[in-house]
């Protein structure tokens, strides 16, 4: 409202300045009148204590009630993730994340009531909230048990044995054999046969036919 | 097409590798489960005098040292060699050898057959008739390609023994 020369503003136009909310070139105008009238100085500080004194008010009683209802401590969570998601319905992970950052004395007072309760519930919220990797895991790892069973041992363990016809000798076929006399005549006398074993690796056998005069033992029969 | 022909090329790549080796081995069996085709050995005839006088083993009867330190010729301290023969005798051909006491010795290489790949069993007969052409003896012995046949008991001047040592050998 204006009067003369001088511009005057109304209460309503002072409540908006006082909460900031008037335009800047308005704004300004506004702040000159209130300098030069002590009156509307007046009433801007009586706005700006009331309006101080409301808000202070307001957030007490919201802090008690969250701390009383914890039903409505979610509802006001939900309503300002709802407007912060611009209307759609909030992710599982931002509703924990928001119940991390904004319900720490519900949180506190749920945690005194359910005593040992409480772990088997966060376990129990861990894999709800998991549920996607351990199912990704799970069928990870049932992929790779059958594509193991399916190729079956990619190596074959053969167990060797020496058996004791070879073991620190040399195979039958590569043993020397005794000599074997097949047959003899010995005329006029007697004969004697003998073996000689060879000593190692690098020596031979022999055979050896000792004669003898049958008529006189002690004698040796003449070749 | 060319999956096929690649098949083929590695199947046929496999048979010349491993046919050679396959071969190779089952030659190297039949060398050892088959008669060697020994046509001729080649014999060592050593006529020894054995005594008891000081003089040891001669060099020359080295081959046969550790076995004169056995029975029965550890009897004798000394062994001498008389004469040495080298002879090549072939498959079936009768080989007629005079020896220092003026006995005859004939060996007959009658074959080889199996044995080791590196020593075939070889088959010997001989007979040996004194100075007068008595038969003394006569046999027939196998024996490894290499092995000694040792005949003792002939008394010779100046109270010595006469020995006759024969090896063959075949390849």
């Amino acid at each position: 409202m204006k009067t003369g020369a001088r511009k005057t503003f109304s209460d309503v136009e002072l409540m908006l300045y006082a909460d900031g909310e008037l335009p800047a070139e308005q704004a300004r105008e506004v702040a000159d009148w209130v300098a030069e009238d002590g009156a509307a100085r007046l009433k801007l500080e009586s706005m700006r204590q009331v309006g101080e004194a409301v808000r202070t008010y307001t957030e007490l009683e919201t802090d008690e009630a969250e701390v009383e209802l914890p039903a409505f401590s979610d509802l006001w969570q939900r309503i300002e993730r709802r407007v912060q998601a611009n209307g759609h319905a909030p992710g599982r992970a931002e509703v924990a994340a928001g119940e991390r950052i904004g319900a720490e004395p519900v949180r506190a007072r749920r945690s005194s009531t359910a005593g040992a309760a409480g772990w088997w519930a966060g376990i129990r919220r861990w894999f709800e909230d998991h549920r996607g990797h351990v199912l990704t895991g799970a069928i990870s790892a049932g992929a790779a048990c059958a594509v193991m069973l399916a190729l079956g041992p990619r190596e074959t363990v053969v167990e060797r044995v020496r058996t004791g016809a070879t073991v620190g000798g040399t195979p039958a076929v590569l043993r020397s054999q005794p000599p074997e006399v097949e047959d003899l005549e010995v005329y006029g006398g007697s004969g004697t046969i003998l073996t000689i074993e060879p000593d190692g690796a690098d020596d031979s056998a022999a055979t050896v036919i000792w004669l003898s005069d049958d008529q006189d033992d002690k004698k040796e029969a003449p070749l | 097409m060319t999956r096929i022909r690649r098949v083929a090329a590695a199947m046929a790549l496999a048979v010349a590798v491993l046919g050679p080796l396959a071969a190779g081995e089952g030659r190297a069996e039949a060398q050892a489960s088959q008669p060697a085709a020994a046509g001729s050995a080649d014999c060592q005839i050593f006529e020894i005098k054995a005594t008891n006088g000081e003089g040891g083993v001669d060099p020359a009867l080295r081959p046969l040292a550790r076995k004169l330190k056995k029975p029965p010729f550890s009897s004798w301290k000394t062994f001498k060699l008389l004469k040495k023969h080298d002879k090549k005798i072939e498959k079936m051909k009768t080989l007629n050898l005079g020896l220092v006491t003026g006995s005859k010795l004939t060996l007959l290489f009658r074959g080889a057959s199996g044995g080791q790949p590196t020593k075939p069993r070889l088959r010997l007969t001989f007979t040996l008739d004194d100075k007068s052409g008595k038969r003394k003896l006569d046999g027939t012995i196998n024996l490894d390609s290499g092995d000694y046949s040792l005949f003792g008991g002939d008394s010779i001047e100046d109270a010595g023994t006469y020995i006759l040592a024969v090896s063959c050998s075949a390849p």
